[in-house]
């Protein structure tokens, strides 16, 4: 029963319903505000603080059925909304780039990273403690390479990784400069060290249960150890080589999906397949031939700061990238088609194997550590990972002119000297790997630059608007002539108002009110087609010091 | 009648609530806060969603884990035991103990037609360091529906019986690798073997067909002693499904008889397998051959239900199984594969051999062929899960199954 106290007044209702109606009616008010392009801390350099976490569940994900859906589902349902109502990535800032976040940090493309900076990338100072056995505490039984987890004597913990038997240093090599590279990248990564140790090294601590292929839960044993080992080449000197991947900071909370957003992550706003850093990834895996971008390669970790606990996303295990598969080398379909594939089979079954393909062609080297990993085969357009990924499916010219950006910034030199973190006892192999990324990196930015305006790097110098032709700059086209007009552009309302005989980089001296300003740029007179039927309009703002570029439309 | 405390804050409340979240959106950062602060009111702790957790269900229901081998080592074992007894099912245990220093195997199976077999097996793969293998095995058959033409390369399709073979078998190879892939060892072992009348009632039983004249061992049969040894250099990439490399084998196993002392004699098994790899082994040639070679001393046959046989789904697969039994043969078998998608191949072959009476026969005239093709699901290791091979010959085409649970 409601009590006479508490009972709402006809009178009082209505003095609630005007309040509310008040309130509704502010809230419209704002949600005009709301519909302005730009605000005053535009653009967003870095994300807001994050919100604490709390009550986290460990995340699982099952391989099966993460193959299934995104076998059979995911091109249908991403790759139906990308080609009928694509969307534009929804983690930029108003210039189109990544805010530094618990996602990514702006690295290489945008800070300079010197060749030791690139080498070290996250971390090179903490390998496993050499003065010391490495204690077994636990056997790596997911994923597709044996191996344990290990702590050092300073109990720093790594898991430890081996190559394949067949394919030396393989492995290993592609672990540690996928780490490096995918960092300088923007992304976080584990440590990742090329480790060398005499078998009495490793210490079993008790309680150690090993899982066989079987399922079979058994104590692991020093024979076990033996066995793993037995399989590796010994070096010269006694040693076996290894991968040592430092465990992550904080308290692992599972593998990110690349859909959706997790549900008990506060500052998980957007969906993850319209994140241009996870939609871009496509283009940086296609570099180095990062097939299994599944989730089981992702984790979350709980890092702790100002006394809270916030997400951390992780890119882990890169033992997929280059000419490794993990546990063989890659097959040479791999970058090329998906794993299920429903018309060219049929095709292909009726062909008698007559219709060769180009990637079928393609003349691998066989060096020790390079697997198979090729530069001539590569199609940046038409790579696919090994099952769809509905990030990738969404990926529009727009995030892929970000990603390709960035791989085109990396130098020849700069892509030699991450290489060499693998440390190939063979230097041809390093050569060999070097010269596909190099020639890859060239593709793709020939590819992808191609797509868009390849304007970047607005900025106002002496008065005038200036920008970078990246085209041109990395030479994949011939200098292009561009036009440049004028406009006011009212941020309350996003109209354009443009201003007559103002055109040329110079800025306009007229509008001296005006906050904002707007510059349409298009390819000079004769070009409309290509890149060229999409102009960029980039956006200025007054500020104290002048004008400034405060954000851009492709 | 006055605003109560209570009203007045609740329809502040419910401005505040409603306006308050873009009171302060100046900032984006405002925004992005206000977004955060919406889902922070919501958290749910992450569960799979209704698919996931069927799929799981799934995974770790007991039908399929026993499909899948990873039931703690038990799996089911599926398949014909020899082609055309059946279809046959059952449980198969493997066991690595002594820290997998030895493996034990368990296999079981029965089918439809009252075939079964059991089996045994203990293996050392690795003794001495790498150099020494060793292999314990016991195995007993009861297969009731074995078919049979009659001997020679002249026997008549029409003129198909069938017999019940019924044989235990104990068998021990130690061996020794010489270097990689070149390994040689010994064979000794003790065969039972009796034969029966067939359980089919759509053919004829075999001993009603056939006499002991033209068909050694139909009337009598023994147990062997069995020694010998065997020699294999073996370079495939990969053992499965091989698209590079070769096989290289010859086995030679003295059977002596040990009750009617006349069924005594020597085999040689020889076998090639040669793989060509095109495109990257996006196409494969594999070629094949082999012959198994019997003598017999003064007075001694070889028994029928040990002779060379030809015809079936690793010989002549345009032919039923069984289909030529001789006291020799020979085989040639030439396959060309290609990659139609990651999951499945394709390719066409052709088979032909024969089998003969006399070692002076031992040439490629007069061979009975089949042409064919087969499509090849593969599975998780990369070799065929499973396959459909269909061959053509003169006396009409078959079509064999295979699944391969490794």
């Amino acid at each position: 029963m409601v009590s006479g106290k508490h009972k709402l007044s006809m009178r009082n209702a209505l003095s609630v319903a005007a309040l509310a109606a008040v309130g509704t009616l502010a809230q419209h008010g704002f949600a005009e505000t709301h519909a302005k392009k730009f605000y005053a801390d535009d653009p967003l350099l870095q994300e807001p603080a994050p919100l604490p976490a709390k009550g986290v569940a460990i995340r699982k994900v099952d391989h099966v059925y993460d193959f299934l859906e995104n076998s059979y589902v995911t091109p249908r349902r991403e790759g139906k909304l990308a080609k009928h109502s694509p969307k534009r990535a929804l983690d930029v800032n108003t210039l189109g780039e990544l805010p530094d976040s618990s996602w990514y940090t702006n690295r290489h493309a945008s800070r300079r990273m010197s060749i030791a900076d690139l080498q070290r990338g996250p971390g090179n100072g903490t390998p496993p403690d050499a003065n010391g056995s490495w204690r077994i505490t636990a056997a790596k039984s997911d994923g597709i390479t044996p191996g344990f987890v290990i702590e050092d004597k300073r109990n720093n913990r790594y898991v430890l990784k081996f190559d394949p038997p067949q394919y030396p240093e393989m492995c290993s090599a592609a672990d540690v400069i996928g780490s490096k590279l995918f960092y300088a990248l923007g992304y976080n990564t584990p440590e990742n060290y090329i480790v060398h140790f005499r078998p009495d090294h490793l210490e079993i601590t008790k309680g150690v249960i090993y899982s066989d292929p079987n399922g079979r839960k058994t104590p692991l044993t020093r024979h076990m150890v033996d066995e793993l080992l037995r399989t590796q080449p010994k070096l010269a000197d006694g040693t076996y080589r290894a991968l040592a991947s430092r465990w992550l900071d904080g308290e692992v909370a599972g593998p990110f999906d690349y859909r959706g957003t997790r549900s008990d992550d506060p500052n998980d706003t957007i969906p993850h397949e319209h994140r241009r850093v996870l939609r871009g990834l496509a283009v940086f895996s296609a570099w180095v031939n990062h097939h299994d971008t599944s989730q089981i390669n992702t984790m979350d970790t709980l890092v702790s700061e100002d006394g809270g606990q916030y997400f951390k996303h992780y890119l882990i295990d890169f033992g997929s990238t280059l000419g490794s598969r993990g546990n063989t080398a890659k097959h040479p379909w791999i970058g090329h088609q998906y794993t299920v594939v429903h018309k060219d089979t049929l095709a292909r079954a009726a062909s008698l194997g007559l219709f060769v393909r180009r990637w079928e062609r393609s003349a691998y080297p066989k060096l020790k550590g390079v697997g198979l990993f090729d530069a001539w085969s590569f199609e940046p357009l038409e790579w696919k990972p090994e099952v769809p990924n509905p990030a990738f499916l969404m990926m529009d010219n727009e995030d892929a002119f970000w990603a390709a950006k960035q791989v085109a910034a990396f130098t020849d030199d700069e892509i030699r000297a991450i290489v060499e973190t693998g440390r190939f006892s063979d230097p041809r192999a390093a050569d060999w790997i070097t010269e596909c990324l190099i020639k890859r990196r060239d593709k793709i930015a020939e590819a992808w630059l191609g797509k868009v305006l390849a304007l970047d790097r607005f900025r106002v110098a002496d008065g005038r608007l200036a920008f970078d032709d990246l085209s041109a700059k990395y030479g994949t086209r011939t200098t292009r002539s561009y036009e440049v007009r004028w406009s006011t552009y009212d941020n309350n309302h996003g109209v354009l108002t443009p201003l007559s005989n103002a055109s040329g980089p110079e800025l306009p001296s007229g509008p001296t009110a005006t906050e904002y300003l707007a510059a349409t740029i298009q390819c000079a007179a004769g070009e409309a087609a290509g890149a060229c039927a999409h102009p960029v309009t980039v956006y200025l703002r007054r500020s104290e010091t002048g004008f400034q570029v405060v954000g851009l439309d492709r | 009648m006055k605003q109560s405390k209570w009203e007045t804050f609740l329809g502040l409340g419910v401005f505040v609530l409603w306006a308050a979240p873009n009171a302060h959106a100046q900032l984006r950062t405002d925004l992005i806060r206000a977004e955060r602060s919406d889902k922070a009111a919501k958290l749910t702790p992450w569960a799979p969603d209704k698919a996931e957790r069927f799929i799981v269900k799934v995974e770790h229901s007991l039908p399929y884990q026993l499909l899948t081998g990873d039931a703690h080592g038990l799996s089911m074992s599926f398949g014909n035991m020899v082609p055309g007894s059946g279809f046959a099912i059952g449980p198969k245990y493997t066991r690595p103990m002594h820290d997998g220093r030895i493996v034990l195997e368990l296999d079981a199976r029965a089918s439809a037609n009252e075939s079964y077999l059991g089996g045994l097996k203990l293996s050392a793969p690795r003794v001495f360091s790498d150099r020494i293998f060793l292999t314990f095995s016991t195995q007993h058959r009861n297969i009731s529906e074995m078919p049979y033409y009659g001997a020679g390369p002249n026997s008549d399709k029409n003129g198909r019986s069938n017999y019940r073979l019924e044989d235990t078998n104990i068998e021990v190879r130690p061996g020794v690798r010489i270097f990689k892939g070149l390994s040689a060892g010994a064979i000794g072992s003790y065969l039972a073997v009796n034969t029966g009348s067939g359980h089919s009632t759509r053919f004829i039983s075999t001993e009603q067909q056939f006499g002991p004249a033209a068909t050694p061992g139909v009337d009598r049969q023994t147990n062997f002693w069995r020694g010998g040894g065997f020699v294999e250099y073996d370079w495939r990439d990969q053992p499965l499904y091989p698209t590079s490399g070769g096989k290289y084998s010859a086995r030679y196993v003295r059977y002596l008889d040990r009750h009617e002392g006349a069924y005594s004699f020597m085999r040689l098994d020889l076998d090639a397998s040669q793989y060509i790899p095109l495109f990257n082994g996006t196409r494969v040639i594999a070629l094949h051959g082999s012959s198994s070679l019997t003598t017999a001393g003064d007075g001694q046959v070889v028994p029928f239900y040990v002779q060379p046989a030809l015809g079936g789904s690793n010989t002549l697969r345009g032919y039923r199984f069984n289909r030529f039994y001789g006291d020799n043969s020979v085989m040639v078998n030439a396959e060309y594969r290609w990659f139609c998608s990651p999951i499945v191949d394709m390719a066409v072959f052709a088979d032909a051999g024969k089998v003969f009476e006399r070692w002076e026969e031992w040439n490629l005239h007069d061979l009975e062929s089949n042409v064919g093709f087969s499509v090849r699901f593969k599975g998780r290791t990369g070799g065929p899960a499973f396959s459909v091979d269909t061959g053509f010959s003169h006396e009409g085409f078959q079509i064999w199954f295979r699944v391969n649970t490794n």
